[in-house]
């Protein structure tokens, strides 16, 4: 479902004519892409629509500037990419963005009781999986050591997505209490930041 | 660093990586690399199908803070106007104040010795100060007037709209009309009592209480508007407080207002006869700001941008609004 390039050679048209409307279809097509990509990026979505709003904004200042498809797309991608990253930059002494941006990117089975030792819990995580059945063992390492996101691991495994959420799932549960079991119970803070 | 990015999306790190994903957020070398991997994202984001997620009051907001971006620029093309039209406003406030008449009967002429008329035509609007220090803010097609004596109760009688930001000084403040009343102690507020037009109030600072004529009283609190219809019902809602009030800078905001609506306020500000043609137009969005344009740049506006085909009578003062 993209946008043709000649659709955005459309709207840089009317947006250089000081067609609001051209601007309204921009937003209609763009928003919820750069929603999506921000929300992965910032992890948490409070100031999403504040940046995307100044994004939006620019376009209309600064459309004088804009004269063809590659120049749009890299002004769109350039002004959020800025906005996100001064965000995620500037908060590096808010413990509550610190908190919910660890929590988001660290994999949940880090994410327990109490802190401890990371390389403990990490030799103990990796014995554990052993142990897990085959086919789940196959997905959860596709999803931890190779990065993949669970739509890849589907698509690599040729099953479907709602399989490998549940396999993940049910993996994370028998980590979780089989580290309880051993009397390993952590949760895992990490203000390292530079 | 491409895998590690991955984890990062997907929020599967582990400790030591989610380390190594902040030491790419933050460290300035890395950041042609973490903007390769940005933009490998973004064109992958592009491709993919999304949930079609909408937010049209974000998309409101914009075109809000573009109208008033625009209105920067318009007054400073516009600052002698502005000058003219102070110095105008000062002249027409010393031809229109005035004790009123020439009573025959001597009941009324003690009236007439006490009360103050302040009236504003079509097309002119004005501001002034009471005997209280409070300030008045007189819109086109409106008319104030209050006892000379405004001391142990301030009490005003308006008809048309006007913006008042009232001084506190222990004595309740009136204002009436032919609506209902409204009551506030030291606070700023706008009110619309036009006879073709629902009762407005909208408060900006401060705490109002208002009373319609079945007696019902509604207390407002700054950031809200109240409406009475014409069935004499209450309405309460939040606003943006300066949509209402920017008349009184000499400002026109609109925010996607059915045109109809629009048109009734050019009619007072400008002093024409506006006719629309075709229910669609009357209902027609309109999202602008006027500010000490003379009534032809309006139309010229207004052409630019929506569809709209107009014909204006500069004698009779008639403007006749097809649309395309």
């Amino acid at each position: 479902m993209s946008i043709s390039t000649n659709k955005i050679e459309e709207l840089i048209r009317r947006l250089k004519n000081n067609d609001k409307s051209a601007l309204n279809e921009i937003f209609r097509y763009y928003y919820p892409r750069l929603y999506n990509f921000s929300k992965k990026i910032l992890k948490v979505e409070d100031e999403i629509d504040d940046i995307l709003q100044d994004v939006f904004l620019k376009i209309w200042l600064h459309r004088s500037k804009i004269n063809n498809p590659e120049t749009f797309n890299s002004f769109i991608f350039t002004i959020t990419k800025n906005s996100l990253l001064n965000l995620i930059r500037s908060n590096i002494n808010n413990q509550a963005f610190k908190e919910e941006f660890s929590k988001r990117t660290i994999a949940s089975e880090y994410v327990t009781q109490n802190p401890f030792e990371f390389e403990e819990i990490k030799t103990a995580i990796d014995k554990i999986v052993a142990k897990l059945p085959e086919k789940r063992q196959k997905v959860f390492l596709l999803s931890r050591n190779d990065g993949l996101s669970n739509k890849e691991i589907a698509q690599k495994l040729n099953i479907s997505e709602k399989t490998v959420e549940d396999h993940i799932t049910h993996a994370i549960r028998f980590l979780k209490e089989s580290l309880s079991d051993i009397g390993i119970l952590s949760l895992l803070y990490f203000y390292l930041f530079l | 660093m491409e895998k590690l990015f991955r984890k990062y999306l997907n929020g599967t790190c582990n400790p030591d990586e989610f380390n190594e994903v902040l030491n790419l957020l933050y460290t300035k070398e890395n950041n042609d690399k973490l903007s390769s991997l940005l933009d490998k994202y973004w064109k992958e984001v592009l491709l993919e199908n999304t949930d079609e997620r909408q937010n049209s009051q974000l998309l409101d907001n914009i075109h809000y803070r573009i109208v008033l971006d625009e209105s920067n620029i318009y007054s400073k093309r516009f600052t002698l106007a502005k000058n003219l039209l102070k110095i105008a406003a000062i002249l027409i406030v010393g031809l229109i104040i005035s004790t009123v008449s020439i009573y025959n009967h001597s009941k009324t002429r003690i009236y007439s010795d006490v009360l103050e008329n302040i009236k504003t035509p079509y097309g002119a609007k004005t501001s002034f100060k009471l005997p209280d220090g409070s300030d008045v803010w007189l819109n086109s097609a409106s008319a104030l007037s209050y006892q000379k004596q405004f001391d142990k109760i301030r009490e005003v009688e308006l008809s048309g709209q006007a913006f008042f930001n009232v001084i506190k000084n222990g004595k309740p403040f009136i204002v009436k009309t032919r609506y209902g009343n409204i009551e506030v102690s030291g606070t700023s507020f706008d009110v619309k009592a036009f006879n073709d037009d629902d009762f407005e109030t909208t408060l900006v600072e401060g705490i109002v209480k208002i009373r319609n004529i079945k007696n019902q009283v509604v207390t407002l609190k700054s950031g809200q508007q109240s409406i009475i219809n014409h069935k004499n019902e209450f309405e309460i809602r939040d606003v943006k407080t300066d949509l209402f009030t920017s008349w009184k800078d000499g400002k026109l905001i609109f925010i996607n207002e059915p045109f109809q609506k629009v048109a009734k306020q050019l009619e007072k500000w400008y002093n024409v006869k506006i006719e629309i043609q075709g229910e669609k137009l009357k209902k027609l969005g309109y999202t602008g700001k006027i500010e000490m344009e003379t009534f032809s740049e309006v139309l010229d506006l207004i052409n630019v941008t929506t569809p709209i085909k107009y014909k204006f009578d500069k004698t009779t003062r008639i403007l006749k609004i097809y649309g395309q």
